[in-house]
């Protein structure tokens, strides 16, 4: 099966110093892939360096496939546009705008092959997002404003859905819920990378994982093998796992 | 003294202030952009319609729209020059970039336009209203209406579009606009052209009252400087009232005391402002409303 998205050979550095080394990585379609690691083993800077955005100026060289087609030199906006959608870490949301308009301005697509919630498909997601359409965004709670952001990607016709750290700040049940909602989603076909620190929650739903460490890829494969790798065991499950 | 005509005055002029504004005020609050160009843009936006008048013999009100088409241009160019450093966001780049274009311009308007004073001639500024002591022109009575209506509509725009949802979406967080799958230049086009569009516009409102000359950029910056300010820096709703606010204090301060020292005793106010209430001055929540 074709990759939706393939990295190869992929560097990233800042201020010269390099931070993440993948020499390949590819996503499956319909798939949930999870990335995990230590605080500072450049999992952010991957997701943001395949979605060409970063709040910095790193150097960035390799090559971004999305479905085949090198979109490595192409601006943030432009893969946004093409299904390379990034929700960043520390939720993704215009806090003044409300939480309608959040949802309204994104530039949704029609292309073929992608498919767009509509507004309202958002609401039925979350209802509770319905309920507050016209409060500003910085009225929500960690976990609407997390909904919100996802609404936000799914309004965009992701081809492939890079979450990173989307249960930062939020409570367990709300990080369970949350993740069971992005698993639902790619039931229903679409490709997610997650980069996720709460490996315990992300083994739950994951196909695949991914280790990183000091920007390296040290172990990857299926999650039921991995979940048994003695470093995932050691560093993130603990011993009375499984 | 006529409190009556004092207090007309006060509106004329304090919606020519608050029009003057409009543009710096967007810039200022969508890209943290501090225009000390802006006075120099204004003065090429009034000397295109004393040009295009003279050349071609165009009526007043066509002159209008040339001149503002032209400082559209002059904003889209600035975006141009500009962008990456707005983009970077390198504030004190961007102070003296703006200082050295404004000064760029006034350098070409005095080798294309020469020395000597000129004058608007619109034929509104010659139909007097006269009751008993007080009066006014028709050219009030268009700037005072053009501007409540390009405010009005600057709001609806803003806070009922797509487009200026994209432009509150770049004054909160350009970088994060960008995984919207919008394009941020191209944002920052639209409000850099407003910029120039509106500061021409005001140029060829308010520019008839008085000679025009291209020295006059600087001057015009001081007090719409203040007007922005005063209004909490990138709120369109607060430079409307600070505009006004500032033309009857600048009537009654030069009819009480003495018009000599009118922008002396206008700076009085702001610093009076910003040390009593500086959080009055944040742009945070104000944007757009």
């Amino acid at each position: 099966m074709s990759a939706v998205l393939a990295v190869e050979d992929l560097l990233v550095a800042h201020g010269g110093l390099p931070a993440v080394a993948v020499p390949s990585l590819s996503l499956a379609p319909g798939t949930l892939s999870g990335v995990v690691g230590a605080n500072g083993a450049g999992k952010s800077t991957l997701v943001n360096a395949v979605a060409g955005w970063s709040r910095g100026s790193p150097a960035v060289s390799g090559r971004v496939l999305l479905e085949g087609e090198d979109v490595s030199a192409l601006p943030a906006h432009e893969r946004a546009r093409r299904g390379i959608t990034l929700v960043p870490e520390g939720h993704g949301v215009f806090l003044r705008l409300s939480v309608e308009d959040n949802l309204r301005a994104v530039r949704a697509t029609d292309a073929p092959g992608r498919r767009s919630f509509t507004v309202a498909e958002v609401f039925g997601l979350f209802p509770r997002l319905q309920e507050r359409r016209a409060n500003p965004a910085g009225s929500l709670s960690g976990g609407e404003r997390q909904m919100l952001a996802l609404g936000r990607a799914l309004r965009m016709g992701p081809r492939v859905l890079l979450l990173d750290e989307p249960s930062i700040g939020l409570a367990p049940r709300l990080v369970l819920a949350l993740l069971q909602t992005v698993r639902h989603l790619v039931d229903d076909g679409l490709t997610v990378l997650l980069v996720e620190q709460n490996v315990r929650a992300a083994v739950e739903v994951v196909d695949t994982l991914l280790l990183l460490e000091r920007g390296r890829v040290v172990a990857s494969g299926p999650v039921g093998t991995m979940r048994d790798d003695p470093r995932i065991i050691d560093a993130y499950l603990g011993t009375s796992h499984g | 003294m006529n409190y009556l005509q004092q207090a007309i005055n006060g509106l004329v002029i304090g919606h020519a202030f608050a029009l003057v504004a409009v543009g710096w005020t967007l810039l200022l609050g969508s890209a943290r952009l501090v225009n000390f160009g802006h006075g120099q843009m204004y003065m090429i936006g009034a000397f295109v319609a004393w040009w295009v008048m003279r050349t071609t013999g165009l009526p007043y009100l066509l002159a209008v729209p040339c001149a503002v088409l032209a400082g559209a241009a002059l904003g889209a160019l600035m975006q141009k020059l500009m962008l990456r450093l707005t983009l970077q966001q390198n504030l004190v780049s961007l102070m003296i970039a703006t200082l050295g274009f404004g000064q760029l311009l006034e350098g070409a308007a005095g080798f294309a336009f020469g020395p000597r004073p000129q004058m608007i001639a619109s034929p509104l500024q010659g139909i007097e209203f006269r009751w008993g002591e007080i009066w006014f022109t028709a050219q009030d009575v268009l700037l005072v209406a053009a501007t409540i209506a390009v405010f009005l509509l600057l709001h609806l725009v803003l806070s009922r579009t797509v487009f200026g949802s994209s432009v509150r979406m770049v004054a909160e967080d350009p970088k994060l606009t960008q995984l919207g799958g919008l394009n941020v230049s191209r944002v920052y086009m639209g409000i850099f052209a407003f910029e120039g569009a509106a500061v021409a516009f005001a140029a060829c409102l308010v520019a008839p009252r008085t000679p025009i000359l291209t020295s006059m950029g600087f001057e015009q910056v001081i007090m719409t400087f203040v007007v922005v300010v005063l209004g909490g820096i990138g709120s369109v709703r607060g430079s409307y009232v600070a505009g006004l606010g500032l033309g009857l204090f600048t009537a009654f301060f030069g009819a009480l005391v003495s018009p000599a020292y009118t922008t002396a005793a206008v700076f009085a106010v702001l610093i009076a402002v910003m040390v009593l209430r500086p959080g009055e001055l944040s742009s945070a929540g104000g944007f757009a409303r």
